[in-house]
């Protein structure tokens, strides 16, 4: 199918971007294992033939193997946009403090 | 004596045209400890109070939100010995003959807080203003249990322990809401007292917009769901 040949595509342009990244910069190394390891995954999944997934999706009792693997993406993608959210509140708090701090100490009568 | 003990906090945005106009009327007023917090401005508001007034001024290096400005400007205050402190607006919005009454209220009333409303009294509030607000306050009270007659009303006077306790957290919008869901979970002896509001072009291109009424409402739905 056209559609796994263009994922593929999009995929192996993001894993050079990655691969470029971490040549320039060794410390992100651990990004590149991760994230290798998660479009890797992707790559077999978009690969594997469609009833092997399909039996994927009958053991969690749901009919195709590909809506698993949807219904999962989102939980997933939920997940993080909460947790990116409870950081950039925790971020905006402190800057809050410093900012509040620095007019307190600059305060002039 | 109550006044020389008594200290008006002013969140400042953009409002070097009113500002000094508001410090001489509440100078006027016999209200000399002034705070304004200028919050990021993109104008010269900090230097024009700085140059020109006997208020104490800072300034938040970027924007925060009037909800940060105000608490800055509280522990400022606190920190200066405050027995007293009024939120005040910048804009020009607020009328310094409705402070006397206000702390007066306050003082004999032994209250904790004293809120200004715009609706007690006949105010010309433009409709789409008035929508806005009074579905706030039907939101208000769906949130904190506490039906007030204005919600939004940024005029308010308080004792130092009642700012000490109300440690604004929300630094945006919502600390006007924050405020009165503290007032409700803190037990805190209010009353509402009709103030006038002026309603001039200045004020009204400064003013809330709609769409900043829901994301203020979402972000409350948020942050309840958290606590």
């Amino acid at each position: 199918m056209i559609i796994q040949y263009i994922v593929t595509g999009i995929i192996a342009v993001i894993l050079v971007q990655l691969i470029v990244r971490v040549i320039k910069d060794r410390t992100q190394f651990f990004k590149l294992l991760f994230w290798g390891l998660f479009w890797g995954v992707s790559l077999i999944f978009i690969w594997l033939p469609t009833n092997t997934i399909d039996k994927l999706g009958q053991l969690f009792g749901v009919g195709r193997g590909i809506d698993v693997l949807v219904y999962l993406s989102v939980v997933f993608l939920f997940y993080y946009i909460f947790r990116q959210n409870e950081k950039v509140g925790k971020l905006e708090k402190q800057i809050t403090k410093l900012v509040r701090e620095l007019a307190k100490q600059n305060a002039k009568s | 004596m109550t006044k020389s003990q008594t200290y008006i906090t002013i969140p400042m945005y953009n409002d070097e045209k009113m500002i000094l106009n508001v410090i001489k009327d509440l100078n006027s007023a016999g209200y000399n400890n002034i705070v304004v917090v200028d919050d990021g401005s993109k104008d010269n508001g900090y230097d024009v109070v700085k140059d020109n007034s006997n208020a104490i001024v800072t300034k938040h290096i970027i924007n925060r939100g009037q909800g940060a400005a105000l608490q800055t400007g509280m522990e400022i205050a606190l920190d200066r010995g405050a027995k007293y402190i009024i939120h005040f607006d910048s804009d020009g919005q607020h009328d310094v003959k409705d402070l006397d009454h206000m702390l007066d209220t306050l003082i004999k009333g032994k209250y904790d807080i004293v809120l200004g409303s715009r609706f007690i009294q006949e105010n010309k509030i433009p409709l789409k203003k008035r929508i806005i607000l009074r579905l706030g306050i039907f939101f208000t009270f769906l949130l904190s249990q506490i039906w007030l007659t204005d919600v939004h009303n940024g005029l308010r006077v308080m004792t130092a322990e009642t700012a000490k306790k109300l440690d604004l957290q929300h630094d945006r919008m919502e600390h006007a809401s924050e405020i009165l869901d503290k007032v409700k979970s803190l037990n805190l002896k209010y009353k509402e007292v009709p103030v006038t509001i002026h309603y001039t072009d200045y004020s009204q291109a400064k003013g809330q917009r709609i769409s900043n009424s829901i994301n203020i409402a979402m972000k409350l739905i948020s942050s309840k769901l958290r606590s």
